[in-house]
């Protein structure tokens, strides 16, 4: 967090919060110790707000509290009003038609009283579309997957639909997915229909990567990062006294 | 040539004005409609007839193509320059006399004559206010020259002359413009954010991707005035401080490309476009960009991605397009409408601006007035104009046997409104408390064959088609109302609906993630909110009372209206329909198909729709 | 055989790349010219080839998912060849009051292909447009581009 931004306050739920300004609602909420629950949003990825599970009510209008950055003080912000609890559980019986024996998605809906609506259970292929695997991809340094298509129709997939010639068999996307949906394999390597080498540590035999993923990184050493620090500190012990004398 | 300053300019247009007058010109109308049927290839005859009769060597007598002469219901139309006919449905057997008649000796061809004349006491044109489309039938669009001789780009040279970017941007924000593309956000107010914000790179974009099914009048003001749009946006370049500007055009107008291109090319040869312009040291590039079928991309931050070259997906827009818009930089956007009042505003003030309209909706509107009306096309009247005043004095009211029913304004995420509302002035405040929009200007009238569920399922799978998938609520919740409203219309309703689809309209409206999402349920809420009726009877009784939806009704000739004429028996695809010449037809059930066919041609309404248990 | 066909299907190969090269060539080999880019080729061969977007992908530097991407989500862009001929109705508002759907229900039974689809021959092709801007004249549909209109059901027919 950058301290020297200016502080914005507000209030969420009736409780007072300070922050520094830009700090999402979502991350506002959390300094309370209030929870909003998520789908689309991982700490480690740009803010999409597509799932639109994390409303928050403020005036009359709903805000994505992921994606929302608190610029002004005097917000008045409520993550639990009735207005909240239907338009979380309208989002819930829309993804529940896609997963709809997703557990966590579930758990969910039973909080919030959603059930699916059986007209729209003509393509339960257990994906919610929140795009976490395609941003996480994108994160890690490629551009593999993407959605293809739109509307209803869309779907995540590698260019030609077939396996993508970009991925480097990171599994950033496989492991950031909520449904857990991707299929992969670690060792084997697998993943969309690909299977990768695996670099071993040459001195503890411990995985290491693939090498596409190491070269995707910059790392020329095929060691693992635990044998890479124990050479570099063996190198510098071995090095002479004078090199540690100051000018 | 190439104009050093605002001296040249001025010297070249009174050369031009002081010039002898053409004597009389044909102008072809080049709108969507006539050129649908046949207008080029009119005014091809009539250029190669003007040739052949040896008018040509007069450069006086010309046949041009110019912009939409509004009454496309009579097209295709040919207006007789200075004496102000207008001719209608004009053919190619026409163009012989045509030139040796009209354009020779200046007398009409009474046969091709509309009934009123001269054109400005035609019923459709009296109450209107053609200050947008002035230039249309005035000016050949193509001609850079005709421009300027119609006070074209005077804006520009004044404004480089003698005034600041500021007090550009001042006029606009004094004059009350607002966009005319949608929600009628205040130009003035969009203009100064992004003058203010911090960035030495800035850009100006036009939003020409018209996808409103029944609108054409940004098309209309591409091909018949693109230079005023283009005047527009280097004026607003100028005023905001960007040099790079681009218009997002639909890729379905080719000949709006083809205008644009041609008129920026003739503006940058001309140095009203490019480095320095007209000796200042503003400099100012517009660039084309086409859309690839994505009615999505009329949203700001759809666009923007459209054009970076992405897919047209919105993105969640906390921050304004004013401070990150394009490539993150700040960024101006308006409608190509909005665009074209500005040269308007800065030549003659925004006080004579607000002369027109409401104070709070200051200026004229183009609307498309189309449907079912006796009088459909291209019309400008001051905004605030009643809804009645349209569709009645202009449009002429519903067709022969018809009654009015509503009107849909504001294309797939406006509304429909009922007969109540026909004295609701036309602006952008009080159609959005009716439940409507103003959107870009479209108007589709309505008549008692229409039905209200049908037309609430028609725009919910136009814009489910539409959904680029990105938000939870729009992805399946329209896909989840349009299932529904299909099974009503089939007859497969279950109880509880419309309750349903009520819930359903309103949740979808404060959750989805951009524009599109969230204004998807007007139409839907709008026929709840007028014609929840109709949705009941659908749902309760298996009944459509329109007579659209196919086996919720039977079809029934009221004998005291039926004259006889067996237009229903010649439509009727199953041949059910019987009687006698001159005599009222009688219809055998037994094996009618329920389609409808008969009520939508009968001219005298004694075709009815009636339950299918009465 | 085998060895007649792949050599058919190289020289194909090569016969696109030259042409991509050619039309990527009039753009500057910028990202944001993706889209003109395809509608480029779009307009060249009808349809996507695969090789033409992995040229492209290449060029412009951009990843080949995204090249995907952008080709899947616009309308005006297939990956399978268009019909040499299009019939193209339009399904605006204002057709759609005046019956544009029992006309694409006609058209399609006595076809026997839907909107979106082609002959088998490839000969034919049936689409929708949003609008057509022609609204007075409802409904309407172009054949390659030439505009009819109040059209019924039977004149629909007729066109093809």
């Amino acid at each position: 967090m950058d301290h020297t931004l200016p502080k914005v306050t507000g209030t969420i739920d009736g409780h007072e919060f300070e922050v520094c300004h830009g700090t999402t609602l979502l991350e506002a909420a959390k300094t309370l110790g209030i929870k909003i629950p998520t789908l689309c949003h991982h700490p480690g990825l740009p803010p999409d707000g597509n799932c639109r599970l994390c409303l928050v009510e403020t005036g009359d209008k709903l805000l994505a509290s992921c994606a929302f950055p608190i610029r002004a003080s005097g917000g008045v912000y409520l993550t639990h009003s009735p207005l909240v609890f239907e338009a979380r559980a309208f989002v819930l019986k829309l993804l529940l038609s896609r997963a709809p024996n997703n557990k966590e998605l579930l758990k969910l809906a039973e909080e919030y009283g959603a059930q699916a609506d059986p007209r729209l259970s003509d393509d339960p292929d257990g994906c919610l579309r929140c795009a976490r695997c395609v941003r996480a991809c994108q994160a890690a340094g490629s551009q593999a997957i993407a959605l293809i298509g739109r509307g209803r129709g869309r779907k995540v997939a590698g260019p030609f639909f077939e396996p993508p010639l970009d991925c480097v068999g990171c599994l950033a996307c496989a492991r950031s997915c909520p449904t857990g949906l991707i299929a992969c394999g670690e060792e084997p390597r697998v993943i969309w229909g690909r299977q990768f080498d695996l670099v071993k540590c040459p001195q503890c035999g411990r995985t290491v990567g693939t090498p596409e993923e190491l070269k995707r990184a910059g790392i020329t050493s095929w060691l693992c990062p635990d044998c890479r620090r124990r050479e570099y500190s063996q190198a510098l012990k071995n090095l002479p006294e004078a090199s540690f004398v100051r000018n | 040539m190439f104009l050093k300053d605002h001296r040249e300019l001025e010297a070249l247009r009174s050369g031009l004005m002081t010039g002898p007058a053409p004597t009389r010109r044909l102008w072809v109308c080049g709108g969507p409609g006539c050129l649908a049927s046949g207008a080029a290839q009119i005014q091809a005859a009539l250029a190669s007839e003007i040739k052949k009769q040896g008018l040509n060597s007069q450069i006086d007598f010309r046949a041009d193509l110019t912009g939409c002469l509004g009454l496309c219901e009579k097209g295709p139309l040919v207006g007789v320059e200075p004496e102000g006919f207008l001719l209608e449905k004009v053919s190619l057997a026409d163009c012989q006399e045509l030139v040796s008649k009209t354009l020779g000796q200046g007398r009409p061809i009474e046969r091709l004559l509309s009934g009123h004349q001269p054109i400005k006491n035609h019923p459709f044109y009296q109450p209107q206010i053609r200050q947008i489309t002035r230039r249309f039938g005035q000016i050949n669009p193509e001609s850079l020259l005709d421009y300027l001789k119609t006070g074209g780009y005077q804006a520009l040279g004044l404004a480089l002359s003698a005034l600041s970017p500021d007090q550009v941007c001042q006029m606009v924000e004094r004059s009350g413009l607002r966009g005319r593309g949608g929600g009628g956000f205040p130009a003035g107010r969009k203009w100064s954010s992004c003058r203010l914000a911090p960035g030495t790179v800035k850009y100006v974009l036009a939003n020409g991707d018209e996808g409103d099914p029944g609108a054409f009048m940004n098309r209309s003001l591409m091909e018949g005035d693109p230079l005023a749009i283009i005047e527009g946006m280097t004026l607003g370049a100028y005023a905001v401080g960007a040099n790079k500007g681009f218009i997002y055009v639909r890729h379905e107008y080719p000949l709006s490309v083809e205008r644009l291109n041609r008129a920026i090319e003739a503006a940058e040869k001309m140095g009203l476009l490019g480095k320095g312009i007209l000796g200042s040291s503003f400099s100012f590039n517009l660039e084309i960009v086409l859309g690839g079928g994505a009615f999505v991309c009329g949203e700001s931050t759809a666009l923007m991605a459209s054009i970076e070259g992405r897919e047209g997906q919105p993105r969640v827009k906390y921050v304004r397009s004013t401070q990150r818009g394009l490539w993150e930089a700040p960024t101006l956007l308006q409608n190509v409408e909005t665009w074209a009042n500005v040269p308007l505003i800065v030549e003659h003030g925004h006080e004579w601006f607000k002369s027109q309209g409401t104070s709070a909706n200051p200026g004229t509107k183009v609307f498309c007035l189309v449907g079912q009306v006796k009088r459909s096309g291209l019309v400008e009247m001051p905004l605030g104009t009643t809804i009645g005043s349209l569709v009645f004095e202009v449009g002429g009211g519903s067709p022969p046997g018809r009654s009015f029913k509503a009107v849909q304004i504001g294309g797939p995420s406006g509304g429909c409104l009922p007969e109540s509302a026909l004295d609701l002035p036309l602006d952008f405040d009080n159609l959005s408390s009716a439940g409507a929009i103003m959107g870009s200007g479209g108007l589709i009238v309505m008549d008692n064959l229409s039905c209200m569920v049908d037309v609430a399922r028609y725009f919910t799978g136009f814009l489910m088609g539409e959904s680029c998938g990105k938000c939870s609520p729009c992805r399946e919740g329209l896909t989840l109302i349009y299932r529904i409203l299909e099974g009503l219309c089939q007859g497969q309703g279950r109880p509880g609906d419309t309750l349903e689809l009520k819930k359903l309209a309103s949740l979808l409206s404060k959750t989805a993630l951009c524009g599109l999402g969230q204004s998807a349920a007007n139409p839907l809420l709008s026929t709840l909110r007028y014609f929840e009726e109709e949705y009941l009877e659908h749902e309760n009784e298996r009944f459509c009372r329109s007579g659209r939806c196919q086996g919720l009704f039977w079809p029934k000739i009221d004998p005291d209206l039926c004259s006889g004429c067996g237009l229903c028996q010649e439509a009727c695809p199953a041949k059910v329909i019987f009687g006698e010449k001159k005599q009222a037809r009688q219809i055998d059930l037994a094996n009618c198909l329920s389609c409808g066919a008969c009520l939508a041609v009968c001219p005298f309404g004694a075709a009815q729709a009636v339950r299918q248990d009465s | 055989m085998d060895s007649k066909e792949s050599m058919e299907s190289r020289e194909a190969k090569d016969s696109i790349k030259s042409q991509v090269e050619g039309l990527l060539g009039s753009r500057p080999r910028q990202a944001r010219h993706l889209l003109a880019v395809l509608q480029d080729i779009q307009a060249a061969f009808r349809y996507l080839p695969k090789e033409a977007l992995l040229m492209v992908s290449e060029k412009l530097e951009v990843s080949a998912a995204r090249v995907f991407a952008v080709a899947g989500f616009y309308k005006a862009l297939s990956f399978s060849p268009k019909a040499e001929r299009l019939l193209t109705v339009c399904q605006g508002t204002a057709c759609h009051l005046r019956g544009s759907e029992k006309l694409i229900q006609t058209l399609e039974s006595r076809l026997g292909f839907k909107i979106g689809q082609s002959s088998t021959d490839g000969r034919l092709g049936l689409e929708t447009v949003n609008c057509l801007g022609a609204c007075a004249l409802a409904p309407v549909a172009t054949v390659d581009g030439a505009v009819h209109g109040h059209l019924t059901p039977e004149k629909a027919l007729d066109l093809i």
